[in-house]
């Protein structure tokens, strides 16, 4: 039979009590932090104690009894394999979330000017651009049946709306580019902040485990920081043990950037960020190598503890000196970021695909802005050629002469309007009050005035003498109108005849009188008596000098300059000269002499205009950057273009949230895992605190026992009762 | 070699695509199956899985003769389009994108299976280990259900 201590039996008591009371503290703890973001759950260490060793003497009825519980510590309940799924895939979700959220904000630029106005509520319409090029069209078509300088100025019009929405759709790009660019400033910003919080932590951890303290809410704290980190970044997290002199050991965190780079030869993927209480920053200087940085590159600051002192005797890579990033050394919501800053997709330049061999197929938002440019530079260089060139003559002959004499036709008719040449300004201008009125089988230009409809003729050729012959009010009304005009235009021996006529008591509606009227009023309007002008009729034709009309670039990189070199979306306008009215839309580069005009022959070039708004061209990423590798982005007409780069972007779109729902479920899942190990759950807190009760209650009974025990044995032994 | 074999090859390449979009499908199906623990719908999508792989590798044979064929052995995806006649560049180039995104959505949702999958065993070798086995005695592997299960999983009636 062992040696029993009289009191030990208290202290076992004792013990169990304070494990007890332990657990019942942690189990409260758990629970009051149930909804603590970041919180892990904990749980007491705790172990049987047994004092002392074997006796010397020891005899073998000697047994030897525990002396209660002890906690030696509190320790979390974390899965490591979990954390690293968790830590894993964060970048995944981080960069394709910032990649789908750019593209859904291009998207809504784009979507802008490509539904446009629908007819339909319920429909899309055909889309802003497709409209204003449709307009052009028409607008085109209106000069190409009547070339004035009136119609000029609509096409210039409508040719104005079309740069201003290059000009509004480069610019909200431009500006979600800004945006995005100072998004990513904030967002180093927070990376920087997040690095700082780490280094920090280590260092109190470091202290705290020192002096024997866990500080399990720090590591909380520090778990929660690594997370947020890896969202940004791909990372690798590695805990090791440092000796601290003295036999004693601390654990040391170690981050580094995960390997993103499939270039095995590479190792700036793996630049340590954070070793211990030394820690990094990301800086995106202004320049590299001496280059303005416009590629977003990430350099990464010497390692340095919170007073700024380099750590001794490290051999990573980034201790004593920043380490400049490659392309694709990081991956995550950041690396997206910099991508949509970026990438160019087919205009990349060789200098990028060295960087990134798939940079020709990652299309940011600078790719979405070169398309529109190189849209906006077809289109103009395609109008400003066809507007510029040689004037010839029907046989080919180049014309220098300032005028040429044409056969033109004195009206026209287009839409119900009546259009007739101005040989003052040399065009056609409308006519509002005039319409056609047909006598003796010719169609004569008629006048309305006061309500009445007279007869008219050409301004500049004697116009005004037939404006006294009224129209539509019979043979009588004429034959006073032509009494008015008077000699030489009207012969008075014919005029006497008629009158004669009445006086014998004709009427005017009598055959005989009524040819008579008519034939002097045939007479009067083809100016046959002497007149120096004539009635115009929709056949007549006029010999004009016609004067050599004057090609020039239509469009220009500025309004207020005919400079047609680097034209984009965003500086596209119409030429100074055209918005003058220096150069105006050539109708033809052919100019036909003498002979009579057809209208299939007149105004080819406006044909060639409007045929060229729905012609497949090519679109050279080399018209745009001469150092872009790919020669052809697309072969389409403009609207076919456009379409392509929002179709592109639906693609785009349709790939990342794919891949986002695909790496998010995977990381709700991962979480909930993460979460089911390290997370309070109320039932085991629930089993935890009435075992811990119940234990407590016991070893306080226990200690009411052995209380009454040594009562027994001290106080009443051997005394009868 | 004519403008004929260059399509035949776009075409080829659209097969692939839509292969590889169908096992995305099947990789988001096989995704389903585990978190609704249902090894028999596994069962089912790996068979699945198993005829498209004999689909690609008739696709991969098919792919290396037209190559052969065409005279651009050793050409990578990224630089095919240039390679193609002028006419047939764009048609190229979109046909290649198109394939890149459905490798890219392949991949991720394939990534999201495994993951999950591996969850689900990670979760199943805790448990083992828990209840005082060793899970590496269980075997490497999937067996398909109704093979005979290991004898440590068997329930004892005669206990």
């Amino acid at each position: 039979m062992g040696m029993i201590g009289t009191f030990d039996s208290f202290t076992t008591a004792r013990l169990g009590i304070y494990a007890a009371q332990h657990g019942l503290r942690v189990t409260g703890n758990n629970i009051s932090n149930i909804n603590t973001a970041g919180y892990t759950r904990q749980r007491i260490d705790q172990v049987s104690l047994k004092a002392g060793g074997a006796d010397m003497y020891r005899s073998p009825y000697d047994n030897h009894v525990g002396n209660g519980a002890l906690v030696t510590g509190i320790n979390q309940i974390r899965d490591p394999y979990l954390d690293i799924q968790y830590r894993n895939t964060s970048p995944k979700v981080g960069y394709t979330d910032t990649w789908l959220s750019g593209l859904k904000d291009i998207a809504q630029t784009l979507d802008e000017v490509g539904k446009g106005i629908a007819t339909n509520k319920n429909e899309e319409g055909d889309g802003i651009l497709y409209a204003q090029l449709q307009d052009l069209r028409d607008m085109l078509l209106q000069l190409h049946n009547n070339p004035t300088k009136e119609n000029d100025t609509l096409v210039r019009k409508s040719a104005e709306t079309l740069c201003q929405l290059f000009n509004t759709y480069a610019n909200n790009l431009e500006t979600l580019r800004q945006n995005l660019d100072d998004n990513f400033g904030n967002e180093l910003a927070s990376v920087n902040e997040i690095l700082t919080n780490i280094r920090d932590l280590n260092e109190t951890i470091r202290n705290a485990e020192i002096v024997g303290d866990n500080a399990l809410e720090l590591r909380d704290e520090r778990n929660r920081q690594i997370d947020s980190l890896s969202e940004y970044m791909q990372i690798k997290v590695e805990y090791t043990m440092e000796d601290i002199g003295g036999g004693k050991q601390v654990e040391k965190l170690t981050i580094s950037l995960g390997n993103a780079n499939s270039d095995p030869n590479l190792h700036t993927d793996e630049t340590v960020l954070i070793d211990g209480i030394y820690g990094s920053k990301l800086l995106c200087p202004d320049t590299v190598n001496g280059q303005p940085n416009t590629n977003y590159t990430i350099q990464v600051s010497n390692l340095m503890d919170s007073r700024n002192v380099l750590p001794k005797n490290h051999n990573e890579v980034n201790a004593g000196r920043p380490v400049t990033l490659q392309d694709n050394d990081l991956y995550g919501a950041f690396q997206a970021m910099r991508e949509l800053l970026t990438e160019k997709g087919e205009f990349a330049t060789q200098a990028d695909i060295d960087a990134d061999p798939n940079a020709a197929v990652k299309r940011g938002i600078p790719y979405y802005q070169m398309s529109l440019d190189l849209l906006a530079r077809k289109f103009a260089g395609v109008y400003n050629e066809l507007n510029q060139g040689t004037m010839v003559d029907q046989d080919g002959n180049p014309i220098t002469a300032n005028t040429v004499p044409q056969k033109i036709p004195a009206l026209k008719e287009i839409g119900g309007k009546v259009y007739a040449w101005n040989d003052t300004t040399k065009e056609y201008e409308e006519k509002p009050n005039w319409s056609l009125a047909e006598v003796g089988g010719v169609k004569y230009a008629v006048e309305e005035s006061g309500g009445r409809k007279y007869f008219t003729g050409l301004h500049g050729t004697g116009c005004n003498i037939y404006r006294k012959i009224p129209v539509g009010e019979g043979t009588e009304a004429i034959f006073n109108g032509l009494k008015q005009v008077g000699a030489p235009a009207v012969d008075q021996t014919k005029l006497a005849d008629i009158q004669a006529d009445i006086n014998a008591g004709k009427k005017f509606d009598d055959a005989d009188v009524e040819k008579k009227v008519n034939d002097l009023l045939a007479e009067v309007l083809s100016g046959t008596n002497g007149t120096n002008g004539h009635g115009v009729t929709a056949d007549t034709e006029l010999t004009v000098d016609m004067p050599v009309p004057v090609g020039g670039p239509l469009f220009s990189n500025r309004n207020d300059g005919d400079d047609t070199t680097d034209i984009t979306a965003s500086n596209i306008s119409v030429s100074h000269s055209w918005s003058e009215g220096d150069v105006q839309v050539v109708p033809t580069f052919t100019m036909l002499f003498g002979g009579s005009v057809a209208n299939t022959t007149q105004n080819t070039n406006i044909d060639h205009m409007i045929s060229k708004i729905d012609e497949a061209l090519v679109y050279n990423p080399q018209d745009l950057d001469p150092n872009a590798v790919s020669q052809k982005l697309f072969e389409g007409s403009f609207n076919d273009m456009f379409s392509s780069m929002a179709a592109t972007l639906g693609t785009n779109q349709r790939t990342f949230n794919v891949q986002l729902n695909s790496y998010n479920t995977q990381w709700v899942d991962i979480d909930t895992s993460r979460d089911g190990v390290s997370g309070v759950d109320l039932n085991d807190e629930a089993m935890n605190m009435m075992q811990y009760q119940k234990a407590y209650s016991a070893a306080c009974r226990l200690m009411t026992v052995i209380d009454s025990v040594l009562d027994r044995l001290i106080n009443n032994t051997g005394i009868t009762i | 070699m004519g403008v004929s074999d260059h399509q035949a090859f776009l075409n080829l390449l659209r097969e692939l695509g839509g292969c590889l979009d169908r096992l995305g499908e099947l990789s988001e199906q096989k995704a389903q199956t585990v978190r609704q623990d249902d090894l028999l719908a596994m069962d089912e999508v790996l068979k699945q899985e198993q005829v498209l792989s004999l689909s690609l590798r008739g696709l991969e044979q098919r792919r290396v003769k037209l190559l052969a064929k065409l005279g651009l052995d050793g050409v990578s995806l990224a630089d095919l389009p240039e390679k193609y006649p002028p006419e047939l560049e764009v048609e190229a180039r979109q046909t290649v994108n198109a394939l890149r995104d459905s490798y890219k959505m392949f991949r991720a949702r394939a990534d999201m299976a495994r993951t999950l999958l591996e969850l689900n065993l990670h979760q199943i070798d805790k448990l083992i280990a828990a209840a005082g086995a060793d899970p590496a005695d269980a075997g490497a592997g999937y067996e398909p259900p109704g093979a005979e299960p290991p004898k440590n999983m068997k329930t004892d009636f005669r206990a």
